[in-house]
């Protein structure tokens, strides 16, 4: 006899284990070691949250209910933060939201009904959200309760807590419920494989849009602000407004404006969720079908315009067939592979929050300096996009794609290891330098006068030299073709460290641009120690690359490793090697 | 010539080719046969110099491969036993890198890579993504990327895998056609008759040893067998096959 219950509670565990693919940022790949830092990092960011929020309400001297109305902008950056967070977790998860050929196909012939397995899937999902909502809220939730409580009764307090709640719970399962709906459409409308191809796009696009909403939307939670009839439109649009009205409701307030925002809030909510029910129980009444009934990916036509015109383009400019192979291999491999992409979004993403978070007081007026007219904030801001996408690009890189298949170029690596790491630099110039210099360019004639651009372009392609160089001095790698050890450079603690002292070089470094511009004389020197930096680091990546001796890596293992199981000498140069000269 | 003296391998300790000797010959097709498990493949990587051997040496045309390692690539090609290809790249693109890796020249790999892929009957598919290629059709492309840089000598690990009848006649006429233009073939299968009549001698290796290295008809002779299966059979396989499968069926009827 089949039990429905276990079967069920089975595939939510199993759907749990794997609702994002974390085993390249594990350390030591303890896929439980990362999850417990998450929900460290998780809950110590509300922790300094709660510690810097907080004080101030109780020294305060204004009356409670002046206090009480001040706490909105708070309580909004509570919600939004809510609903940033659950929506990065949900980009992440984004494969595992609908059912996919590996759940068709392996889940489909077991005995068991499509709706316990369309369940499980959202009860893993919503186990996830509901945790991170748990963390995201831990501590505010005990503080706010006491600040934005009516009165100081244990009844008023226990409203307020239990409001927060349930408007954060709301917020979440709202932001789940749109993305959830928005793959069922796109499922419904669209053939299986073209669903496929437009999902990685969505994804992407949802990861920016979540950046871009948290960092960029002004800030109305004041009673100016919630009135002015311009913000209307916002308010429309703006979800974490929508929750802070829900929350004002369900704490007792009787303010107009809120009590609107908040039967909007509960319109769409109650909307979304019946748009995800039904698109989900569609996908899993027709999508599991026609995904059995399709290959995954099979066949993909690849001899678009588009992919031949590429290739053209690096047959032009490379005439060197090394650099042209691992040109393209690299390109190939990041358009088409969903994860590394979405490896590189993590970092540009990061970069991109760091410089919408920079230029947002420019877009609302809140600072000195004009966005249209030369500003440091708009200087560090193309700084901060050029560090974390060639580092990004860089740390890519060392993920393998197949790395089975890596076997053919360890047997086709008949020219000099130089050639390889030339090649390899040249990749990063043309993936990430060389987008991120053409789009500062187009951006920046497009609001400032031509000479000030001129003279930031070429500081950016000074400093984007500096940065290839050194990135890669000692990057033995050919692109997604090196095994890598889940967790060796425990990303998540590395990298914030790295990202502290990129985003003080990139704000040191505009403001002294900036200054620098303001007299010819000052640019000249700035521009000329940049230079002989840039140089410099042409020559050590130069000097690593052509030391005799120095092979490809293709095993990210140590020595002592691989002495035991005798690849004693694989891979090791002896000096009297003959290659293929170009 | 390719030449192993006295190799083994261990794997941390454990032996999976031991004290293994043979030679072989340009203008020949060698057969190097043995059961699952008997070592084949890691003798083809250590021939091929992804992994070293804890012992021996390995020589083509008199000189050992560790001493040059890069000039040895350059003069072998190789089919491994799994077709492990990047799946994201499409049959022409997968060629077109190896070609480059390779460092042929624009023009001829050009040429190379569209004549090939049409000689394998891949040229429809060319712009179509590996993933979903065939088995067959996977084999075939590593097969024109193990050619396509005129190879002296050519390694092949179970080349027939997944290939139709018309394609596994053409591979082969085919690696009996290079044999005759002098290089030196390595035929690693578990296809008995194909073995038979494409290569003149065989080596045939159990638990990681060689038992038997001559020509077909001197070990068909010896042993007084019909056939290369029996003879194989005889010489590598330790279990009665006809009482395990009868076994077999009993334990699913129970």
């Amino acid at each position: 006899m089949l039990d429905k219950r276990h079967q069920f509670r089975i595939l939510v565990r199993f759907f749990f284990s794997r609702a994002v693919d974390l085993e390249l940022l594990s350390p030591g790949g303890e896929i439980d070691k990362l999850m417990i830092q998450f929900a460290a990092i998780l809950a110590a960011f509300n922790f300094v949250v709660t510690y810097i929020l907080v004080p101030r309400y109780f020294t305060s001297t204004q009356p409670h209910s002046l206090l009480v109305v001040s706490a909105w902008s708070d309580e909004e950056f509570l919600i939004s933060t809510t609903i940033s967070v659950v929506g990065l977790f949900i980009v992440l998860a984004w494969e595992n939201l609908l059912p996919d050929a590996q759940d068709s196909l392996a889940l489909g012939i077991l005995p068991m009904r499509t709706r316990t397995i369309a369940l499980a899937k959202v009860a893993s999902v919503g186990c996830a959200v509901g945790a991170i909502v748990l963390l995201v809220n831990l501590f505010t939730s005990l503080s706010y309760a006491g600040i934005a409580a009516s009165d100081s009764s244990i009844l008023a307090v226990l409203r307020t807590f239990s409001a927060y709640w349930l408007t954060m719970c709301m917020a979440a399962l709202f932001t789940l419920a749109v993305f959830i709906s928005m793959q069922g459409i796109a499922a419904q409308l669209l053939s299986y494989r073209a669903f496929q191809r437009l999902s990685g796009m969505l994804q992407l696009l949802a990861f920016f849009s979540i950046l871009a909403a948290y960092f960029l939307k002004p800030q109305l939670a004041t009673v100016g602000g919630l009135t002015a009839p311009q913000n209307r439109s916002w308010l429309t649009w703006l979800p974490s407004y929508w929750f802070l009205g829900i929350f004002q409701e369900l704490n007792g307030s009787a303010n107009p404006i809120l009590l609107r925002l908040a039967r909007h809030g509960w319109y769409m909510t109650a909307w979304a969720i019946t748009i995800a029910g039904c698109s989900l129980s569609l996908v899993y009444g027709r999508t599991i079908k026609k995904i059995v009934e399709q290959p995954d990916i099979a066949p993909r036509d690849r001899s678009h315009h588009s992919s031949g015109a590429l290739s053209r383009l690096v047959e032009l400019l490379c005439n060197q067939p090394i650099d042209r192979a691992l040109i393209l291999f690299a390109l190939r491999t990041f358009v088409r592979s969903r994860k590394h992409r979405l490896l590189l979004a993590m970092f540009s993403g990061i970069g991109m929050a760091i410089a919408l978070a920079y230029t947002e007081s420019l877009l609302h007026g809140e600072w000195e300096q004009r966005w249209n007219e030369p500003n440091s904030r708009l200087l560090v801001a193309s700084l901060v996009l050029l560090f974390f996408v060639v580092f990004g690009m860089r740390i890519v890189f060392t993920f393998p794609y197949a790395l089975r298949s890596n076997w053919i170029f360890r047997v086709t690596a008949v020219q000099r290891p130089a050639r390889y790491f030339f090649a390899v630099r040249r990749s990063l110039y043309s993936l990430a330098a060389f987008p991120i210099v053409t789009v500062s360019v187009v951006f920046l004639l497009a609001i400032w006068p031509g000479r000030p651009v001129f003279a930031h372009i070429l500081v950016l392609v000074t400093v984007a030299v500096i940065v290839v160089e050194k990135s890669l001095c000692g990057f033995r790698k050919i692109p997604f073709a090196c095994s890598y050890l889940p967790g060796k450079a425990n990303l998540n603690v590395t990298l914030g460290g790295y990202a502290a002292v990129i985003l003080f070089a990139a704000h040191q470094g505009g403001s002294l641009e900036f200054w620098a511009m303001q007299r010819p004389a000052r640019y000249v020197v700035l521009l000329a120690i940049l230079l002989v930096w840039a140089i410099r680091a042409r020559h050590c990546f130069r000097e690593f690359a052509t030391a005799s001796l120095t092979p490809i890596q293709f095993e990210d293992r140590s020595p002592t490793e691989i002495l035991t199981i005798d690849l004693r000498r694989d891979g090791e140069l002896l000096g009297g090697e003959t290659y293929v000269e170009p | 010539m390719l030449e192993l003296r006295r190799v083994s391998k261990l794997y941390s300790g454990i032996p999976a080719v031991q004290d293994v000797s043979f030679s072989a010959r340009s203008g020949e097709v060698t057969g190097y046969l043995g059961p699952n498990g008997s070592g084949k493949s890691t003798t083809m990587k250590m021939i091929t110099a992804l992994i070293e051997p804890s012992d021996g040496e390995i020589l083509f045309d008199g000189v050992a491969i560790s001493r040059d390692r890069i000039r040895y690539r350059q003069r072998f090609g190789y089919v491994p036993e799994e077709p492990q290809v990047y799946p994201h790249l499409t049959g022409a693109e997968y060629l077109q890198m190896v070609c480059d890796l390779r460092g042929l020249s624009d023009t001829r790999s050009k040429a190379k890579v569209e004549t090939l892929l049409k000689l394998f009957s891949l040229h429809e598919d060319r712009d179509v993504a590996m993933s979903s290629y065939s088995k067959g059709m996977r084999q075939k492309i590593l097969l024109a990327a193990a050619l396509a840089h005129n190879p002296d000598l050519i390694l092949l690990d179970e080349p027939f895998s997944g290939l139709d009848v018309g394609s596994a006649l053409i591979v082969r006429d085919l690696i009996k056609n290079l044999a005759a233009r002098g290089k030196t073939v390595l035929l690693s299968s578990h296809e008995m008759d194909t073995v038979e009549r494409v290569c003149s001698r065989v080596i045939i290796l159990s638990k990681g040893r060689i038992v038997a290295d001559d020509s077909i008809e001197q070990l068909r002779t010896l042993m007084s067998l019909p056939t290369l299966e029996r003879v194989f059979s005889q010489l590598a396989l330790e279990q009665d096959t006809e009482t395990i499968s009868s076994e077999i069926a009993e334990v699913i009827e129970s």
